[in-house]
């Protein structure tokens, strides 16, 4: 393969584009050289926070770009196959049912939502499996759980006192404001190791366009890569959500939004979604503190930046 | 280079006791549908594990971690539901990103290079799939050590690209490449009465040689049901 023909250019400004904007959030501490306080505040609260946004940005945008691919549905994210409704359905359990005292709901509610991210995603595996494997039944399944699980949360809403419920509410928007390094030297490793096995897979995604037969006759395994690419997925969303709570359309939105662009090849698009995604988390985190006080959920930001630039492309855009 | 069935038996589909299919031949698979046609090209394709074959397809002299680079396929259905351009399409399934200059001479396809796959009429989609799938050995292909097989490829082309491209296939079987072409359009059969023929009927075999030697216009009634009367005047042997 022509290694050449890949457009390095977007790598490039994307990953300017990361550095200027950790720039302009260290420049935001403008005592930073001189005050203790402010280098306690940078370094124990802002640090992590850009740290987690970069991760979950790029694994959430990264593990959508290979996931429409593997699943062949341009439409394909992670809310639609499911397996952030586990972690949604342990959240709510954690902050409603009161199972933790709120001492322990730092440690206690991410790990909830891990195992109800990795519990999700097993049943929905196991339901997909039970249908063949196909395309569609994977699709299916995660409808059908996350039907299920929505449910179960609207009962836990009926039940819920209002300050919890509005936690939750806060929760499920998304919010980094829970980035400490305990959990990030953990769930950093992992996202970190889920982006590096995904990247390595780019090439062999390019395959799949044409459907597994075609993938077969080059003298690939499609069902294989298809279960490996579906597992690291599950373990990158399931940590992303755990830790920043779920976010939505900003997987939909930049891998679809890059291919109209730069194309298919998935060598260029599966990476430069991963960096697309973390400057677009990083966009938040910088407008989160220019607000100063005001801590607006993610899922607001997304959608009200991404939704309009979304719209906007669609009807520019040539049909891709 | 020879391909080689034993024993093959697909419940409902398929059963070949024993074929051979030689080094520069070019096979035209024929046969009522459902007959079993694809199926044997999926077979001969590897498409088909082996653990539900009951049996063996082997390609001589090959061996199995480079077939992939000796054996095309190309299959019915090749939609994609992304947008994918024709430049894409070479380079994420061929080691090129446009067509070799006798490709494209026959089937004139780098003209839409940059232009999206399915905004393209049936027939250029089908003229550039055809190309990918050639493309995909086209180094084992110069070298006549080629196994190319081909499931309806007349569908949607012209009558001068189905002229063009059928000669560059004699030309490709000359040099020692196995062509096999699935397909109905029977009246191939009177004009390259020195390709080889094989009839298909409910998964079986029923007759496999040359052309001259076996088929007459009798298979029709015999292989296709078709009235003798109902025979259409273009299919009928000047004989």
């Amino acid at each position: 393969m022509p290694v050449s023909s890949i457009q390095s250019a977007p790598v490039f400004i994307a990953i300017a584009v990361i550095v200027g904007l950790l720039g302009l959030n260290v420049g935001l501490h403008s005592q930073l050289l001189t005050d203790v306080v402010e280098q306690h505040i940078f370094i124990n609260l802002s640090l992590p926070m850009l740290i987690t946004a970069v991760l979950v940005g790029s694994a959430l945008a990264m593990s959508s770009a290979a996931l429409q691919v593997v699943l062949n549905n341009p439409l394909a994210d992670p809310g639609i196959i499911g397996i952030s409704s586990g972690a949604s359905l342990c959240a709510g359990i954690v902050i409603i049912g009161g199972v933790l005292p709120a001492s322990e709901l730092i440690w206690g509610l991410p790990l909830a939502c891990f195992a109800g991210a990795l519990l999700s995603s097993g049943l929905i595996y196991l339901l997909a499996k039970r249908l063949a494997l196909t395309h569609s039944a994977v699709i299916l399944a995660g409808i059908a759980i996350s039907t299920v699980c929505a449910a179960a949360l609207a009962w836990l809403y009926i039940f819920g006192d209002a300050q919890a419920t509005r936690n939750l509410t806060f929760w499920l928007m998304g919010s980094f404001q829970h980035a400490s390094y305990p959990i990030l030297a953990i769930a950093g490793g992992i996202l970190i190791l889920g982006i590096g096995a995904l990247c390595l897979q780019r090439n062999a995604l390019n395959s799949l366009y044409l459907g597994d037969i075609n993938a077969q006759l080059l003298g690939i395994e499609p069902q294989r890569l298809t279960r490996v690419v579906l597992v690291i997925c599950a373990l990158l969303v399931g940590v992303s959500v755990s830790i920043a709570g779920s976010i939505a359309f900003v997987g939909l939105l930049v891998p679809h939004i890059l291919r109209r662009i730069f194309g298919s090849d998935n060598r260029l698009i599966i990476p430069l979604s991963g960096l697309v995604g973390a400057a677009l988390m990083l966009v938040i985190v910088t407008v989160n503190q220019l607000l100063n006080g005001v801590d607006l959920p993610i899922s607001l930001l997304t959608a009200s930046i991404g939704g309009p630039i979304f719209v906007w492309v669609l009807f520019k855009g040539q049909a891709r | 280079m020879n391909i080689h069935l034993q024993d093959i038996y697909i419940a409902e589909r398929l059963h070949v006791s024993k074929l051979d299919i030689a080094a520069g031949t070019l096979t035209h698979v024929i046969g009522k549908n459902g007959a079993g046609k694809s199926t044997l090209l999926h077979v001969i394709a590897g498409l088909i594990s082996s653990e539900s074959l009951h049996a063996e397809m082997t390609i001589s002299d090959i061996p199995p971690a480079h077939i992939a680079a000796h054996r095309c396929c190309l299959t019915q259905h090749n939609d994609s539901v992304f947008g994918l351009t024709v430049a894409e399409l070479f380079r994420f399934y061929t080691p090129f990103s446009i067509a070799p200059e006798s490709i494209d001479q026959v089937l004139q396809v780098n003209q839409y290079q940059t232009r999206l796959l399915r905004e393209l009429s049936g027939g250029q989609q089908q003229r550039v799939h055809i190309a990918r799938c050639m493309m995909q050995i086209w180094e084992a292909i110069e070298q006549g050590r080629g196994v190319l097989l081909f499931d309806e490829p007349f569908d949607a082309l012209d009558l001068a690209y189905q002229i063009k491209w059928l000669d560059c296939l004699h030309d490709l079987q000359q040099l020692g490449n196995i062509i096999v072409i699935a397909h109905h359009q029977l009246a191939w059969l009177n004009e390259c009465r020195d390709d080889d023929v094989l009839i298909m009927q409910d998964g079986q075999v029923q007759a496999h040689g040359k052309i001259a030697t076996i088929w007459q216009s009798e298979c029709l009634t015999q292989y296709f049901h078709i009235p003798e009367q109902r025979i259409p005047l273009y299919l009928q042997s000047s004989s």
